[in-house]
């Protein structure tokens, strides 16, 4: 019987200028599914995110996720259908602790308003206090308590890109996106990175699409693997296969 | 790095003990402002906390959301005119004009702001830089009955006096001499407490995390769901509406307001007043507007003979001075005087946070210098540096000069501290008693415990004698 696709990635081309970033490329998600998205430097993984996350307006094609129209969305309101993703070169908000960075994940899941709030009513003070909560369950869930009041600035970086998946989680999104996520972290920790990814999808029903360098990571968690080069969707599958293609393996050895 | 003087526990006992103290120091404060000063100082004193919520409303926009917005002396004219003319046209009383001031400042937030928010960085401050530029002028226009409401260019004065009524006579400093002006201070006071109270509730929730989570980075805040347009308006009108408020008090303070009052020079002494105090913060805004207030106050007093050149703070030199200041003060505190306070409030105390389960994030005792510590000898030093500060400063306030002058005032301050030396000494005794602590620090701890005692003891007698003298 023919699934669904959870997310549908369908002709999506992005130009700049004189630049092909994204070429005609189309590939398709299921639920609960880890899918990895490789390719070498340029590839146009991280363009793919900003398309669906709405940063960037492809100059063709359509993203739809559980029927809906992505691209017919702005950015702000993407998070409403619970795709969330974190920043290859982090989007923090330095100037606030930990734990707010966190909090501040759950906004559009959220209602307290101006006024509610100016005026601290009973409704704003129960939802900040469990959001509180939860914002603490999250960052306990990635061994971040330890980090919860501090300054979300000057923290390392592996640390800082656990925060950016703690903000994800707590908005109990659907589809997240994780760009480098294993960037910065040592071996081991990229060992144990790879299984808390797994561990979270189990738990929180996730659909993961990972964009990653490092390959054993990617190659170990995936379920399907889509392969870029220079925007062009090179290869698409199962890893095993994938792995193996010749055109994959000359991209790789072409570009390093 | 050596931990502070005090630990605490976020609401446990010692932390309330330490909020009391604070709230304590804070109402002397308040409470002696209107009866010490003289009558004209109470004045200054006003123009300068009604600068604090002009300098409030810039800080919402600039510190907070990182828009470069510099016209909010428009804002403040607007909010001035309107309850001039309200007061003087219509025979309102202050406080029913309160709600309108907010509603027209809102409005006119959300009419400059959506079309100006679009553009960003020296663009922004552009557009508003014009706002300033223009608004003063457009006072003047004799079209609409614009001119007839505002006075036009001879300005316009509020005829009814602000006095204290017989039921709030009993307010300290409002009755004889001071009269007015120490009423309109307890006005512009409990304004600036609610305005405060609720602007730092709307800064620490959900409303206000979006509008830092802007400031620090658009694209993360627009990826978790915060509409950028509308969250940058509402927090630009909200800012407006402080902004005239700002207005309002200016008017119930000086009963006359001017097209020339509310130029570019008054966004100018916002600016400063915001850099000085602290960009970003909410106490910054407060300390900025008494700074720019009273240093520009003292500069016009200063005076030193340079051989054959008297340097003249009220001479053709004044804005020097005042701008050598802003200077040192950008180099040697460039986070503002609310960076300098935090960086001293950081040897002092660190309250840890509570987890969900009520438990601090770290344990009270992991902070614990142990044998080691050195906090009574620092203890000591800081009950024997009170009562020697205040000794000098005494001493220096008898030199003629005015800068010394304002050092001794300063010096004297120490004695503040006298109560922290109290708690930490108390505490060093306690630890020792558990046997955490060499029997060295006894003698350290006991002075600092006596002398601490006696600064507060002198404290409390000075405050209350001053009180009692001039109630
Ligand atoms: N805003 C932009 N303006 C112009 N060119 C861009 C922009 N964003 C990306 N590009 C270009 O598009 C191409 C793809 O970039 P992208 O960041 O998507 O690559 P990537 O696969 O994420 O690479 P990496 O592995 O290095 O992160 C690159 O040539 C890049 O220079
Ligand atoms: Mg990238």
């Amino acid at each position: 019987m023919q699934r669904v696709a959870l997310l549908e990635v369908s002709d999506i081309t992005v130009r700049f200028g004189g630049i092909v970033a994204l070429d005609d490329l189309s590939f398709t998600m299921d639920e609960g599914q880890i899918l990895g998205l490789i390719g070498p430097n340029g590839a146009g993984k991280t363009t793919l995110f900003n398309v669906v996350s709405r940063i960037y307006d492809p100059t063709q094609g359509s993203v739809t996720f559980d029927g809906q129209d992505l691209t017919a969305m702005s950015a702000h309101e993407i998070s409403r259908v619970g795709v969330y993703r974190t920043f290859q070169n982090l989007a923090l908000w330095p100037g606030m602790t930990v734990i707010e960075n966190v909090m501040v994940g759950d906004h559009t899941n959220t209602k307290s308003n101006v006024l509610s709030s100016a005026l601290r009513l009973p409704s704003m003070r129960s939802e900040e206090a469990d959001l509180r909560d939860r914002a603490w369950a999250a960052l306990d869930e990635l061994n971040l308590t330890d980090v919860a009041y501090s300054p979300a600035a000057g923290l390392p970086f592996g640390t800082l890109k656990r925060i950016e998946l703690a903000r994800a989680l707590i908005a109990n999104p659907r589809l997240i996106m994780l760009d480098e996520p294993a960037s910065g972290l040592t071996h081991s920790e990229v060992d144990s990175l790879a299984q808390d990814i797994k561990d979270l999808r189990d738990r929180h029903n996730l659909t993961v699409l990972l964009v990653e360098h490092h390959m054993r990571m990617v190659l170990g968690i995936s379920e399907k693997l889509v392969v870029l080069n220079f925007g062009r969707k090179i290869a698409d599958g199962d890893p095993d296969v994938v792995r193996n293609d010749p055109e994959v393996i000359e991209a790789y050895l072409g570009s390093s | 790095m050596s931990t502070p003087l005090v630990v605490v526990a976020k609401d446990s006992a010692e932390h309330k003990k330490w909020k009391y103290a604070q709230w304590l120091y804070l109402a002397g404060f308040l409470l002696l402002t209107p009866l010490v000063l003289e009558p004209f100082e109470i004045g200054k004193m006003n123009r300068a906390l009604v600068l604090s919520v002009a300098i409030l409303a810039v800080n919402l926009v600039v510190g907070f959301n990182g828009m470069l917005a510099l016209g909010h002396s428009a804002f403040m004219g607007i909010g001035a005119f309107v309850t001039a003319s309200m007061v003087q046209d219509e025979n309102w009383d202050y406080w029913q004009v309160i709600p309108i001031v907010l509603i027209v400042g809102f409005i006119m937030g959300v009419i400059i702001g959506l079309p100006a928010l679009r553009v960003k960085g020296l663009y922004l401050a552009l557009v508003t830089i014009a706002q300033a530029a223009v608004f003063p002028t457009l006072v003047n226009i004799d079209e609409l009955g614009i001119a007839a409401r505002t006075g036009g260019p001879n300005g316009k004065g509020v005829s009814e006096e602000v006095i204290a009524p017989d039921f709030l006579q009993w307010l300290p400093g409002v009755t004889g001499a001071r009269g007015g002006s120490a009423y309109r201070y307890w006005i512009i006071v409990v304004m600036i407490g609610i305005t405060l109270m609720l602007v730092t509730n709307y800064l620490r929730s959900r409303p206000g995390r979006a509008v830092l989570a802007i400031r620090d980075n658009e694209a993360g805040a627009a990826v978790y769901g915060v509409n950028l347009p509308v969250v940058k308006t509402m927090n630009f009108a909200i800012s407006a509406s402080i902004g005239s408020l700002a207005g309002l008090m200016w008017c119930l303070d000086k009963g006359f307001v001017a097209g020339q009052d509310f130029t570019f020079l008054l966004a100018i002494d916002l600016i400063i007043g915001l850099v000085l105090g602290g960009v970003g913060t909410i106490q910054g805004s407060i300390v900025g507007g008494l700074f720019v207030v009273w240093v520009n106050d003292l500069t016009k007093r200063i005076s030193i003979p340079l051989g054959l050149y008297t340097l003249n703070g009220d001479g053709p030199l004044a804005k020097a001075i005042f701008g050598l200041i802003l200077i040192l003060f950008t180099f040697f505190a460039p986070g503002g005087i609310v960076s300098l306070a935090r960086m001293v409030q950081a040897k002092l105390i660190r309250v840890v946070p509570l987890a969900p389960s009520g438990e601090p994030i770290q344990p009270i005792e992991s902070f614990d210098p142990g044998m080691e510590s050195t906090r009574a000898d620092a203890a000591m030093k800081l009950s024997i540096a009170g009562p020697v500060c205040l000794a000098i400063g005494w001493l220096a306030m008898n030199i003629n000069s005015l800068i010394v002058g304002v050092f001794a005032f300063g010096f004297r301050m120490i004695i503040l501290f006298a109560p922290v030396a109290v708690l930490v000494a108390t505490n060093e005794l306690k630890a020792h008693a558990e046997g955490k602590r060499p029997d060295s620090i006894k003698g350290p701890a006991n002075t600092a415990r006596l002398l601490g005692l006696l600064g507060t003891a002198f404290v409390i007698v000075y405050a209350a004698q001053r009180f009692i003298l001039n109630y």
